[in-house]
């Protein structure tokens, strides 16, 4: 990967010219990679198909630690991927239509740059707490008492959980911490008087310190967990829905193409459009769930979704 | 939903390979900022497939989950009253607080047929076997789920896991954290006070907790009872992949007990109890844990009566009262050996004194001690396997009972392993088989085999059969019971004796079931019918031929006066041996129904075709026998709890339980159906992190009960009438 790097970044920067894009990252873990390559190869395919001027773009690929930074003035649009790379961008590049995707939303990136005055567009990787509520509706109609855990000053989260609920017809059952020891004895509470557990991004609630009880206690109760990435599925949760590199890479590309084709961007600031969604089979054999294929999950969110769109 | 083999597929480990750390997560301060790798950094595999219990749908046998739900909805007090709620189940209480479970009957007032675990800690007793469900006490608040397995499964869960197994699961110490204070005031004077509080300090949680109860039991008999307990229970984690669970304990117990009678006569009992249990648990990998652990239970039963002297239980014989006092025990003396002798010189020639009976019929002490290593692993995505090898050590001392001051020890040797093998995806064959080796007896083996077809995600059927043993008790084995003149010098009549060496008990059941799991419904329903066949029964019989020490006599004469003497308390012996035979065929089944989070309704019913047999006694060489066996069984068990909350916190729960008309074997009398009707209304209130439970439970509302005895002299006893409860919870 590190060679594939190497022979992307020298190659485009001997052939960097207007039309180019480059596409930045903030390291070289897979992650990166994966949705660098995967917008690369997405947005020529789709560009083709459109024939768009963007099919004979070409891709640079570079790391900000090895970024030629007088080069890349030349570029027509830079994807930064990872709060890293969106933060030198809006310090270094300011001058160029900057997409930066890969980012939490609880960065605070936006409302701590320029963003507002910038060149800069924001497209978050967290789904919407509605849409792992959707996920929940799916998995069962038997899950009306939903149990989650925030911050006590997470108001933003709480707002949408309730609204989400109140369009699920669903019951949320909110534990609000203001500090990891207490995630114990809020979890216990909740466990008494939920269906389903949902796990809402939050590093002070679930860090790989946390995450193991929180799993252990649960399971303990009989109650299936809802995780918010592919990790927390693998660890143990029952399902999650989230962005993988594939969801990025695509919202992405379809800016790049809006971009184009002469469309604005819809929005400074974007939540995922797409997602995929994990199921844990082995555990919901264990609680005697029906195990539910992804996809016929997904077809069941977007019906879901479709009849809160028309509702 | 559940594990059926505690060795292997069983939550608790799981809890135990990582204790609780929320203590250790990062305070408020140092949390890192939330970046992407927040979202794509792997975590620990936490419930690997390894880990993972067993789901109900999967298990062989037939099994009942009674749940914190089930729980909370139940009126019961005490764990014997919960498991009424499992189709086939017999309770009776023999006294205020004493009870005896058994499953499918056939049992006194010490059911030898079921293992009983907690936690994984048998709390089986060694000498009289059963389980001394009293000195056990759990605070109903601090079980976690009952399963109790119908049917044999020693394959899983070792010897005596006979007719079945109750399998209970408590609260880990980092789930309850916090204070409970709990008030429970009701029928009989009963008062009964429990507190615990649960925290975790560094690397360890643990809960403390006491209790006391005290109460006046059955109207109409002296079977008060108090009783104190303290427990502590922790779980130390090591590391991410080791913990080491400790759970200690320990009981008194002041019981009244007995009954009007010279031999049978009101007295206390003062009992203690207590258990040390400490296991490892090391996760090798996802695919690979093992467990190592030791524990060690103690249980003793003072019990000693001293009778009025010979010559004053004489004087209050019947056909003597019309006689002065001080002349009945030469009547007596003369009437028995034809004139020969007056009561002076009646003690000489018999070589007797004028003393009082001492004996004991439960005083003892017993000792468990068990250590076992266990490994689970997967071969490969669709096997699961668990094997591994214990070691026990079951000790028993009472003169009383067995006639030696040493100790009667009993050391055993186990090898085990099951395998859960998904076949095809919708195949699921679990293969299990143990190899016991007791100290004196020849190695037994059972078996398990059993196939799920799941024909839908929510339909499946069950086909198993499994064999299971029970070796007979220190007590059966080693029984030397009498009644002794002034001292344990002096035995004057012999009432319990082993005169054999007994077979363990054989049991085999072959069983076909249905388990629907509708989930979207909230409906599960299971359906079983089952063929089992009980062999070499350990019978308690009376052998008239078995004589009484001849105190030295060897004068023809006074030795027939001393037999006929000895006769008045009792003619030859009670002893044991390998004779019933028990066949059934039921049928069973329960459902659990919940619309709703807020709703519950549970069903349970079994109905038994049953024949077989035992020895009634032997006199003259001539064994007597009865056909009987369905009278100690009853043919019917029907149970239903229905509970609704309703917004304001308020729960309303009924229950309703019968039992056919049956004979309790051993002390027990043939006693009509038992039909129960109990209520439960609570109130919950939450303000500022703290819960308050109030409660009014009243049981049996709706007529009178005989358990377990039937004697309506001079008044009835052991009577249910209607009893009310009022208890007050706090949590904070």
């Amino acid at each position: 990967m590190v060679l594939f790097l190497g022979i992307l970044v020298s190659a485009g920067s001997a052939c960097a010219k207007d039309n180019s894009i480059l596409i930045l990252l903030s390291g070289n873990e897979d992650v990166y990679l994966d949705v660098a390559t995967t917008i690369t190869n997405s947005t020529i395919k789709l560009c083709r198909n459109r024939n768009l001027a963007c099919q004979d773009t070409n891709f640079e690929i570079s790391q900000i630690s090895s970024l030629d930074n007088p080069l890349a003035h030349n570029y027509r649009l830079i994807v930064t991927l990872g709060i890293k790379a969106a933060v030198y961008a809006e310090k270094n590049l300011a001058n160029n239509l900057i997409l930066s995707a890969l980012i939490p939303q609880n960065s605070n990136i936006f409302s701590v740059s320029h963003a507002n005055d910038a060149n800069q567009y924001y497209f978050y990787l967290d789904q919407s707490l509605h849409r792992s509520m959707v996920l929940i509706s799916a998995l069962s109609d038997r899950f009306k008492n939903i149990g989650v855990m925030i911050s006590d000053t997470d108001d933003t989260s709480a707002r949408q959980l309730e609204s989400s609920a109140s369009k699920l017809d669903l019951k949320l059952h909110l534990e609000k911490i203001n500090s990891s020891k207490h995630v114990g004895t809020s979890l216990s509470r909740l466990l008494h008087s939920v269906d389903i557990l949902l796990a809402v991004p939050d590093t002070k609630i679930h860090n790989k310190s946390t995450v193991s009880n929180i799993l252990i206690s649960a399971y303990r109760k009989r109650i299936p967990l809802i995780g918010f990435s592919s990790a927390y599925v693998k660890a143990g949760a029952l399902a999650a829905v989230y962005s993988s590199p594939e969801d990025i890479a695509y919202h992405v590309r379809d800016n790049i193409a809006k971009i184009y084709s002469g469309e604005d961007i819809e929005a400074k600031e974007q939540t995922a459009k797409y997602f995929t969604i994990l199921f844990n089979s082995e555990v919901a054999r264990s609680l005697d769930f029906p195990i539910k294929s992804e996809s016929e999950l997904t077809d069941k969110m977007v019906r879901k979704s479709k009849d809160d769109d028309h509702d | 939903m559940s594990h059926t083999k505690y060795r292997s597929f069983q939550i608790i480990p799981i809890g135990l390979f990582l204790a609780f750390q929320f203590s250790h997560a990062r305070s408020n301060d140092d949390i890192l900022a939330v970046t992407e790798s927040y979202f794509y950094d792997d975590l620990p595999v936490v419930l690997s497939a390894s880990r993972l219990a067993q789901s109900q749908s999967n298990t062989p046998s037939a099994m009942t989950v009674i749940d914190k739900k089930m729980i909370r909805a139940s009126a019961a007090l005490n764990l014997p009253d919960l498991l009424r709620l499992v189709p086939g189940f017999t309770v009776g209480f023999f006294a205020g607080t004493s009870a005896t479970v058994t499953y499918h009957g056939h049992a006194d007032e010490y059911a030898r047929d079921m293992q009983v675990l907690i936690d994984g800690r048998s709390v089986y007793d060694p000498v009289f076997g059963g389980i001394p469900w009293t000195e056990i006490y759990l605070s109903l608040d601090e079980i976690l789920r009952i399963e109790v397995i119908r049917g044999p499964n020693a394959a899983a869960y070792g010897s005596n896991s006979y007719a079945g197994v109750i399998n209970i699961v408590t609260e880990h110490p980092a789930d309850l954290t916090g204070t409970m204070l709990s008030v429970t005031t009701g029928y009989g004077k009963t008062r009964f006070v429990e507190a615990a509080h649960a925290d975790r300090v560094g690397r360890l949680d643990y809960r403390l907790s006491t209790s006391y109860k005290e109460g006046e039991g059955f109207d109409n008999r002296d079977d008060s009872s108090r009783t104190k307990w303290l427990k502590l229970d922790s779980d130390y984690n090591i590391d991410l992949n080791n913990s080491i669970r400790t759970t200690l304990g320990v009981a008194y117990g002041n019981y009244d007990e007995g009954l009007p009678g010279l031999l049978s006569q009101e007295r206390e009992l003062d009992n203690q109890y207590n258990y040390q249990f400490v296991e490892w648990n090391r996760v090798l990998s996802e695919k690979s844990k093992v467990s190592l652990q030791f524990y060690h239970n103690y249980y003793s039963i003072d019990d000693l009566n001293r009778t009025i002297s010979l010559s004053q239980q004489i004087s209050t014989l019947d056909l003597l009262q019309g006689f002065d006092e001080s002349l009945r025990a030469d009547i007596f003396a003369a009437t028995l050996s034809g004139g020969a002798y007056d009561f002076e010189a009646f003690l000489n020639a018999l070589n007797l004194t004028d003393s009082p009976m001492v004996y004991s019929w439960l005083g003892m002490k017993s000792h468990r001690y068990d250590l076992e290593f266990e490994h689970t692993f997967e071969p490969s995505d669709n096997l699961r396997i668990v094997w591994g090898v214990g070691a026990r050590h079951d000790r028993g001392e009472s003169y009383w009972l067995l006639q030696q001051d040493d100790p009667i020890s009993r050391d055993m040797y186990r090898l085990f392993l099951n395998a859960e093998w998904y076949a095809t995806p919708a195949t699921v064959i679990n293969l299990g088989s143990m190899l016991e080796k007791f100290e004196g007896k020849d190695h037994v083996f059972s078996p398990r085999l059993g196939i799920n077809q799941h024909l839908t995600p929510s339909d499946t059927i069950r086909i198993s059969g499994s064999r299971a043993y029970r070796m007979p008790t220190i007590y059966e084995d080693n029984s030397h019971v009498s009644l002794y003149l002034d001292s344990q010098d002096d035995e004057f009549n012999t009432w319990v004796i082993s005169t054999e060496d007994l077979e363990p008990e054989q049991i085999e059941r072959i069983e076909i079931g249905y388990f629907g799991h509708y989930t979207e419904y909230g409906v599960n329903f299971d359906l079983c019918l089952f063929h089992e066949e009980y062999s070499y029964i350990i019978d308690q019989y009376v052998h008239f031929d078995i004589a009484d020490p001849d105190r030295g006599i060897t004068d023809p004469f006074a030795l027939e006066v001393l037999s006929q003497l000895q006769g008045f308390y009792q003619n030859g012996a009670f002893t044991y041996t390998n004779f019933g035979e028990v066949e059934i065929d039921g049928i069973e089944f329960e459902i659990d129904f919940r619309p709703t989070n807020r709703d519950l309704i549970f069903l349970g019913f079994s109905y038994l075709d049953i024949s077989g047999n035992e020895l009634k006694r032997i006199k003259d060489g001539v064994a007597s026998f009865r056909e009987n066996a369905e009278e100690k069984i009853p043919k019917r068990t029907f149970s239903l709890i229905a509970s609704h909350s309703f917004d304001d916190g308020f729960t309303a729960s009924g229950a309703y339980y019968f039992t056919d008309e049956m004979e309790w074997p051993g002390e027990g009398d043939a006693v009509p159906n038992f039909s129960r009707l109990d209520l439960k209304l609570n109130k919950h209130i939450e303000f500022s992190g703290n819960e308050i439970d109030i409660s009014l439970i009243l049981q049996n509302l709706h007529n009178e009960n005989f358990d377990f005895f039937q004697n309506e002299d001079p008044d009835p006893f052991n009577v249910w009438e209607r009893r009310i409860y009022l208890q007050a919870k706090a949590s904070f």
